[in-house]
């Protein structure tokens, strides 16, 4: 393995801060921490991250961080925490990941316990997720939401949400008819 | 700091308001539709989960149509295994707290379900139609049978001597001050038979044309101007078509109040102003409009549905001053409207009407339309009138001489005007405005009137 290969990596967040992707929490936590030449595996696992790696060599990039203007710090280290968790994971094609997706809303559970957040940080993961190009984190963070809207009434996914109704009188009418069966008169 | 709904509507139309507090105020409503359509896509082929959420909002009832989405489209559920799930669901919504206790109890008490149980409402027995091979009772008024659910518990007493049905005992209701039993359509009918009688011809459409009923009370005088004529709410008979033995025929309830010049101003783009078309509207309903054209809880001016939100450009929505309401959408149709002013003379291509057509029975229709007033000059506001019109067809049955209600005044009769029978699957009868079992609410339609005339 060569020494840009142990490079660390560092990412720049909208709010300005540095974070290195080998400190970046839970990684802190105890005597383990990220060995360098595993930095590349978890930074990459952002299409994004990997398209602009190799576009800049490792030369090119020194010691730079990379601007992530569209994710702050908090979602960015929420990121990279999934992204090393999940370091190892084999990189599925395109298409078998959309199959998939569609198949089943299971969620691993480790995974499940990462996505038990306020719903802001969870949308914010979402966005990041789909910046950054992270089709496996996208999925779960779809699915989390999917799974939240399951079984709900239509004012529960309001109240779920915070979603007004914002229907036109037309559309009201509509609604009226449609769900006129239900009633029990 | 973001204004909530409640601080948002005071400078805006509450209809803009809820579309800035959602692009404000939902993280999940904030998400590019790309990923919106993602979410949609992990729920998948689960029906009930597709079909509340096309009742969420106008964003996800679009989204839920993309064809990437409504792979099944289920406009109705039609689906045996959705059905009471479905129902099950949108009742934790709809109904009142008593209702949803006596659902439950309703699921307790019923081990073995009845055949109608997993049935939509409209597919489901009438409450006034009895049991299958239940009993049927002797109606002294009409000199026929009818199911036992026709009578009031009173009537259906075995010893009782003379049994009148329901359909004898209740009244359609005008307005607030009259009611039309069926007595008094049979006594017209009858009068002008035995006329007839004499005359050796009947002529229907002189009969109905000369019956008219008609509320004088001063406050449904709403005449705009002093020399204007009074319309008052009228009841007529209209004619459809005769038969031999039968009479098709309708009873047309109307009410056509005026707004008059003096109800609001035209915003300066000469459209009607959203706030105060809403205040018109809402006094209207303290009238007979409410019972004519009756509102929901999620719509309780179902006048506003007249104006095409997108295509018609005669409604002018406040939206405030913000930089929010670049984030909404008002009307497709970016070009002033020259549509209800007096001193124009384009008009506005869409018919400013709503219907709600059963396919029998009572249908309802609300109208708005442009008072034309002499000498209105370009800075004053044209009266606007608003029809309301509820019609109940009737087919006249002669069976044992009698002149007969059919099935459909039943359900067109104001239900406190007799002591009716209780609702589906012999749940109590609600009286909760905001429940969708709200008992004065019309059936738009039922399987008995389809197979049984009276």
């Amino acid at each position: 393995m060569s020494d840009a290969k142990l490079q660390k990596i560092l990412l720049q967040s909208n709010d300005g801060v540095t974070i290195d992707v080998g400190k970046s929490p839970p990684l802190d936590i105890g005597f383990w921490r990220t060995p360098p030449s595993l930095y590349r595996a978890v930074a990459e696992r952002s299409v994004l991250i990997r398209n602009m790696l190799e576009d800049l060599g490792d030369e090119g990039i020194g010691n730079q961080a990379i601007p992530i203007p569209n994710v702050n710090e908090a979602v960015l280290k929420k990121v990279i925490e999934w992204c090393d968790h999940h370091r190892n994971d084999p990189v599925q094609p395109a298409d078998e990941e959309a199959d998939t997706r569609k198949k089943t809303t299971d969620i691993e559970e480790w995974d499940q316990k990462f996505m038990q957040v306020d719903q802001e940080m969870l949308f914010e993961v979402i966005l990041a997720a789909n910046y950054l190009d992270i089709k496996p984190l996208l999925d779960v963070g779809c699915k989390t939401v999917a799974n939240m809207i399951k079984g709900k009434s239509p004012e529960e996914i309001r109240k779920t949400f915070n979603i007004t109704n914002d229907f036109t009188p037309e559309e009201e009418e509509h609604i009226r008819r449609e769900n006129e069966w239900a009633e029990d008169r | 700091m973001q204004l909530t709904l409640h601080d948002l509507q005071r400078t805006m139309d509450p209809w803009i308001a809820a579309q800035v507090s959602n692009a404000n105020h939902s993280p999940m409503c904030r998400l590019p539709e790309e990923l919106l359509l993602n979410i949609l896509d992990c729920i998948g082929d689960d029906l009930l989960t597709l079909y509340c959420l096309r009742h969420v909002s106008r964003k996800f009832r679009r989204l839920v149509k993309e064809p990437a989405i409504a792979k099944v489209h289920i406009r109705e559920p039609y689906y045996k295994d959705v059905w009471r799930p479905l129902q099950e669901r949108l009742q934790r919504d709809g109904l009142c707290a008593p209702c949803k206790v006596s659902r439950q109890r309703l699921e307790e008490r019923l081990p073995v379900k009845p055949l109608d149980y997993y049935k939509p409402m409209t597919w489901k027995r009438c409450k006034f139609e009895g049991p299958e091979h239940g009993p049927r009772l002797y109606c002294h008024g009409c000199g026929s049978d009818h199911d036992q659910n026709q009578f009031s518990a009173r009537e259906q007493g075995a010893d009782k001597q003379e049994r009148i049905c329901l359909a004898r005992q209740g009244a359609v209701q005008l307005c607030q001050h009259v009611h039309i039993p069926w007595a008094t359509i049979e006594s017209h009918i009858s009068s002008w038979q035995e006329d007839a009688r004499r005359r050796g011809e009947m002529d229907w459409e002189t009969c109905f044309g000369s019956f008219r009923v008609e509320c004088y009370d001063p406050s449904h005088d709403t005449r705009c101007t002093s020399e204007g004529a009074t319309s008052w709410p009228r009841a007529r008979l209209v004619d459809n078509f005769c038969i031999p033995g039968r009479v098709s025929l309708t009873l047309s309830l109307e009410w056509n109040p005026h707004g008059g010049i003096d109800a609001g101003t035209l915003a300066a783009d000469n459209r009607y102003r959203a706030s105060e078309l809403r205040t018109l509207f809402a006094k209207h309903r303290l009238g007979p409009a409410s019972i004519l054209f009756p509102s929901c809880p999620s719509n309780p001016l179902p006048e506003m549905a007249c104006f095409n939100s997108f295509k018609c450009t005669c409604i002018h929505y406040e939206t405030g001053d913000t930089e929010d309401k670049e984030r909404v959408q008002t009307t497709g149709v970016p070009e002033p409207p020259s549509c209800v002013h007096p001193s124009r003379k384009a008009v506005c291509p869409h018919y400013h009407n709503l219907h709600r057509w059963p396919v029998h029975g009572i249908n309802q229709e609300v109208s708005i339309e442009r008072h034309g007033l002499r000498r209105v000059s370009t800075d004053e506001s044209p009266c606007l009138v608003t029809r309301y019109k509820q019609r109940v067809h009737l087919w006249l049955t002669t069976d044992s001489g009698n002149i007969n209600p059919p099935h459909n005044w039943l359900h067109a009769m104001d239900p406190d005007t007799y002591d009716g029978p209780v609702a589906c699957h012999d749940l109590p009868i609600c009286k909760d405005k905001g429940c969708m079992n709200y008992y004065r609410r019309p059936r738009s339609d039922c399987a008995a009137r389809r197979s049984c005339p009276t």
